[in-house]
């Protein structure tokens, strides 16, 4: 999976957690989950369940302090597919 | 120091997706929590573990400031409660030690943190309609600036500090910590009673 799909799917992953909608016209490697698209911190754990499902991988918790923005996500997704 | 959350109990945390609510609690909670809450109603231990960590989440970052967040590093050491409706704890975060007190109502879960037993201030609201995000920050603003001027004189207003976190202050740049918090139809603000006593 190329880093264009794993982003597309994160996208429609936070897209139902989002609570500033206008900032998903931005969406883009640099935006922050919880200050640019307000995503509610309750809900950073629905999205590591919501990508454990999609992806097949496993999020450690300590893993989840490195998820603050959409790169930092993308880069952790890739890590975890590439070692499958 | 002071953090706080409130959670609209008709919405919960991770409660929309049902089916998730075991798996939910699983990512957040350590074994040790786990055997804590077995006595507590299965529904709420979501919710009142999440709003726990997240208070002193809140707390430990004035102090200390951090984006990230686990879990995991938090943990509910103690927790005593009367008939499930309100009571108190201890938090461990690595070598920091927290006091979190908590109030349950029908439908919502209000907890509050702070580093030690300090007398606090805090009250919940409910919105009379659930506006959008920034518009229930505003008017939660607008409600602690109502509610508290009752207890201070002046002008006072709220502000974010460079991290980003709330405080209230005045002409003479007097600040005041503030936690806010809002979630579905209410919202919550805590601060401590010692720094409102200083004003007055």
């Amino acid at each position: 999976m190329n880093r264009k799909e794993i982003t597309d799917k994160l996208y429609n992953i936070a897209r139902p957690y989002v609570q500033q909608k206008e900032a998903l016209e931005d969406f883009s490697m640099d935006t922050d989950l919880l200050r640019d698209l307000k995503i509610n911190s309750a809900n950073l754990i629905d999205i590591v369940l919501d990508v454990e499902d999609e992806f097949g991988v496993s999020i450690e918790n300590a893993e989840m302090e490195l998820m603050i923005n959409v790169r930092s996500v993308v880069e952790l997704l890739e890590n975890k597919l590439d070692a499958k | 120091m002071i953090g706080n959350d409130i959670i609209d109990l008709r919405i919960g945390v991770g409660k929309y997706k049902t089916d998730r609510r075991e798996k939910w609690l699983q990512k957040i909670a350590l074994p040790s929590e786990i055997s804590l809450l077995n006595k507590w109603p299965e529904s709420l231990c979501p919710d009142i573990l999440w709003s726990i960590k997240e208070s002193v989440f809140k707390c430990r970052t004035r102090s200390q400031f951090t984006r990230s967040f686990n879990p995991g590093d938090v943990q509910l050491i103690e927790l005593k409660h009367q008939n499930f409706k309100e009571g108190a704890g201890v938090v461990k975060w690595n070598q920091e030690s927290f006091t979190i007190r908590f109030l349950i109502e029908k439908h919502w879960l209000h907890a509050v943190a702070s580093y030690g037993k300090q007398e606090l201030y805090w009250r919940q609201v409910c919105f009379h309609e659930v506006p959008d995000h920034n518009e229930q920050s505003l008017q939660l603003r607008s409600m602690f600036l109502s509610d508290i001027s009752r207890r201070i004189s002046g002008h006072w207003f709220v502000e974010k500090c460079s991290n980003g976190l709330p405080e209230l202050i005045n002409r003479t740049g007097m600040k005041i910590p503030v936690s806010f918090s809002h979630h579905g139809q209410f919202g919550a603000w805590a601060t401590l009673e010692e720094h409102i006593k200083l004003t007055e």
